[in-house]
């Protein structure tokens, strides 16, 4: 079995069977859809976005003509571009991240041809984000921004990458920019919906990204992209616990194209949120035997222990855990998702690599994780002096509000814990099989007011 | 709002469609919560027009219209349903469209395929008709349409170009396709001696693209003014732009005086085509016709004359549809 970042094209699909059975869970969803959207601009079809892909030649065959065009003309700053374009687009589609090294040598390349060409510069810039080295993408933007301040591509990298580092005025500066000058411009709202979620606006996030997904509708784009609107909206509605409207947006997702990852893999906890562990332990087991994922094997993990299957159970954490060993110091873009799983198996490494990360970034995000890595480690006294910062945007994420939660009951703080812990159970109830329930026993254990 | 991403950056003669589309992409791979880049709608961003007479009925008049830049690769290959593609055709000289050849296209069908309606109308005639894309159809007797995707005609280094004409004589677009409209119809349809041609895209109601000539707008007009340039319409793009093509020409040429003669040729972005007439570029455009050579020497005024690619790479068949079969 290969590992994740190297095999990934074939990994995370949804077999066709998984797929049909899916279908008839998530039909429900299909009328309360109908209903959402009575009164409101039509949705997408999901059936002419995925036909856009007639006549595509597919990302695999882009890399191929691009490498050629570089093998016959190596001095081209242009094809080169074109080749770490496609190499980036196919990391995005694959999950390979071995890609977006690849891809950034080559863009280094052409811009070594051409210093101050755009699109090397700002393709380089994607590169490095890919890899999470924000710092160094905002440095490309600002470059490019410098010669072009008017340049698009340039401000989003340059919103893109404040946003990651957690100078979230910054990124909102240049989001609103940008969508005053292309009012309705899906890219746009994507982003803007994204800054609404972080901010606490989880209604506006859902209402941006359906706005976002109307207006991909309208275009023509690969059936990733397309899918991706349609995850991005159904991500939402998870978050905000509406299960039958993200399974309806997820559907759709997947009729634009059934190897999107990102849906994939919401469609396995969205199964779980909705109650349905034999089909999502089906979903994670058919996944697991084309790619190996610590996160991944973490989940199953979870689904058989509450099947009583224990000693699988205990298989796939130890699996997890090397995925986990190899992974860490190669991929910083995968850390995050190994923190969530270490944190319950192996927390002293979960917290160094929270730490690392807190390094590159400074988002609410990675504050909350090395808030529970440190409350996991034993060291919730550090851990409450993280808090305020995972909390000064008032983002509504269950994940977010269950960790400080904790750390607050572990301090003490019954009133705060309480506060926390009820939102996230009220936001997002079944947000995961193991911690939901625990959340729920915490607060059920919380001294009486 | 799709007019507006046309400022985005050029790629050919009058492609839009642009490396910034992954601009922000991988920025937080792992999380999959990157959005996508802005991206150009290929399917309504114009790349050439070309207008000659008829290799195979001189009595005919062939138009084209490509879109779908790099098609199957950066675009898609199917066409807008929500689109008008229209030929503009100014048979008196006003730079205002005495007759219109305009297409629509229905939905993407499960095979792939898409229905295709054509329409003559002009002051005396109007025509019909209806088919799939793909397939030629009859048209105004000894005419034919047909859609689909072709090698791209167009050839050109682009990379030398973009590199401050350091031409290298790499035929950007060889082995590359497009999705084109090609209408043949009898001359007698469009007028009766000079006509000039420009091609538009709108949804809406609202002009998305806009081209005649090839490189005009990429190469006159300034990157903030391109969107504007796409919705003026001819008859008024002297006033509005007359100007600024003559101060760019004069700084390529380094002959004021020249300039503004030539920018008086360039603008309005019309090609002007003597119906019968079998010359070609500047009469009307023809598909093996160096436009590049032509435009480097016309607005360099000699200093540059040519970027090393004199034609295609794939002949042209001679016989409609006249372009090349996809690659």
């Amino acid at each position: 079995m290969a590992s994740k970042s190297a095999t990934s094209n074939l990994a995370r699909n949804v077999p066709v069977a998984l797929f049909v059975a899916a279908i008839a869970i998530l039909a429900q969803g299909l009328i309360a859809r109908a209903m959402q959207d009575n009164g409101r601009a039509a949705m997408p079809d999901p059936e002419q976005m995925a036909l856009l892909s007639t006549g595509r030649i597919g990302t695999p065959n882009v890399v191929k003509l691009w490498e050629q065009r570089v093998q016959a003309v190596p001095g081209s700053a242009t094809f080169r571009t074109r080749l770490a374009e496609s190499n980036l687009t196919l990391a995005g589609e694959t999950g390979d991240l071995n890609l977006y090294e690849k891809a950034e040598g080559i863009a280094r390349a052409a811009v070594e041809i051409d210093p101050t060409n755009e699109s090397a510069n700002l393709t380089l810039a994607s590169a490095l984000s890919g890899q999470h080295d924000f710092g160094a993408a905002l440095e490309l933007a600002d470059g490019v921004l410098a010669r072009a301040p008017k340049s698009v591509g340039a401000r989003i990298a340059a919103g893109d990458a404040h946003l990651e580092l957690g100078e979230y005025e910054a990124a909102t500066g240049v989001y609103t920019e940008l969508d005053q000058e292309l009012p309705g411009l899906p890219s746009i709202l994507s982003r803007r919906a994204r800054v609404a979620a972080l901010t606490g606006g989880l209604d506006q996030a859902i209402d941006l990204a359906r706005q976002a997904l109307i207006g991909a509708g309208e275009e023509d784009l690969d059936t990733f992209t397309g899918a991706f609107y349609w995850f991005q909206l159904a991500n939402y509605q998870y978050q905000a616990g509406r299960y039958d409207d993200a399974a309806a947006m997820l559907r759709s997702a997947l009729q634009v194209e059934p190897q999107h990852i990102g849906s994939t893999e919401l469609l396995g906890k969205l199964l779980v949120a909705q109650g349905h562990l034999d089909d999502a332990t089906q979903l994670y087991e058919q996944l697991l035997q084309r790619t190996d994922a610590a996160d991944l094997r973490g989940e199953l993990a979870k689904l058989y222990a509450h099947a009583g299957r224990t000693d699988d159970a205990r298989r796939q954490i130890e699996l997890g855990l090397d995925i986990a060993r190899t992974q860490a110091g190669k991929y910083p873009a995968e850390r995050r998702h190994l923190i969530g799983f270490l944190a319950d198996e192996d927390p002293a490494f979960a917290l160094q690599l929270a730490r690392d990360d807190l390094e590159l970034r400074s988002d609410v995000q990675t504050y909350g994780w090395l808030a529970w890595s440190l409350l996991q480690a034993g060291k919730a006294d550090e851990a409450v002096t993280y808090v305020d910062e995972a909390l000064r945007l008032g983002t509504q994420d269950a994940w977010l509000l269950y960790q400080t939660g904790s750390v607050y009951a572990a301090v003490g703080d019954v009133d705060r814990a309480r506060t926390q812990l009820v939102a996230a159970l009220d936001l997002n109830p079944e947000f995961d099989l193991v911690h939901a329930q625990h959340a729920r026993d915490l607060l059920a254990g919380l001294p009486a007011m | 709002m799709s007019i507006k991403r046309k400022a985005l950056t050029a790629l050919g003669a009058g492609s839009i469609i642009v490396a910034s589309s992954v601009a922000a992409m991988g920025a937080s791979a792992a999380d999959h919560l990157d959005a996508p880049g802005v991206r150009a709608d290929g399917r309504t961003d114009i790349n050439d027009v070309y207008a000659f007479q008829s290799p195979t009925n001189p009595d005919n008049t062939v138009l084209i219209m490509t879109v779908n830049p790099v098609a199957g690769v950066l675009s898609g290959t199917s066409f807008h349903p929500d689109a008008r593609y229209r030929f503009n055709i100014d048979d008196d000289g006003d730079a205002k469209a005495d007759t219109e050849i305009e297409v629509k296209f229905g939905k993407i069908k499960k095979d792939g395929r898409q229905e295709i309606e054509v329409e003559l109308e002009g002051q005396h005639s109007e025509v019909e008709a209806e088919g799939r894309v793909g397939e030629e159809l009859g048209f105004a007797r000894t005419g034919r349409v047909i859609a689909g995707t072709f090698d791209d005609p167009f050839f050109f280094d682009l990379d030398g170009f973009r590199n401050n004409f350091q031409f290298t004589g790499t035929n950007f677009f060889a082995g590359l396709n497009v999705s084109a409209i090609v209408v043949e119809v009898p001359s007698h349809l469009l007028g009766d001696g000079g006509i000039g041609v420009w091609a538009t895209t709108s949804l809406k109601g609202v002009t998305v693209d806009q081209m005649a000539r090839p490189a005009i707008n990429t190469a006159l007009i300034a990157a903030d003014r391109k969107d504007a340039f796409n919705s003026t319409p001819p008859s008024q793009q002297w006033a509005v732009f007359g100007a600024e093509v003559t101060a760019r020409i004069t700084a390529l040429s380094g002959d004021a005086a020249y300039a503004a003669t030539i920018a008086g040729v360039l603008i309005p972005d019309i090609l002007t085509f003597e119906l019968g007439n079998s010359s070609g570029f500047l009469n009307g455009r023809q598909l093996a016709d160096d436009v590049i050579d032509a435009e480097l020497n016309i607005l360099t005024k000699g200093a540059v004359t040519t970027d090393g690619v004199g034609t295609n790479d794939v002949a042209f068949p001679g016989v409609f549809p006249y372009l090349a079969a996809a690659n």
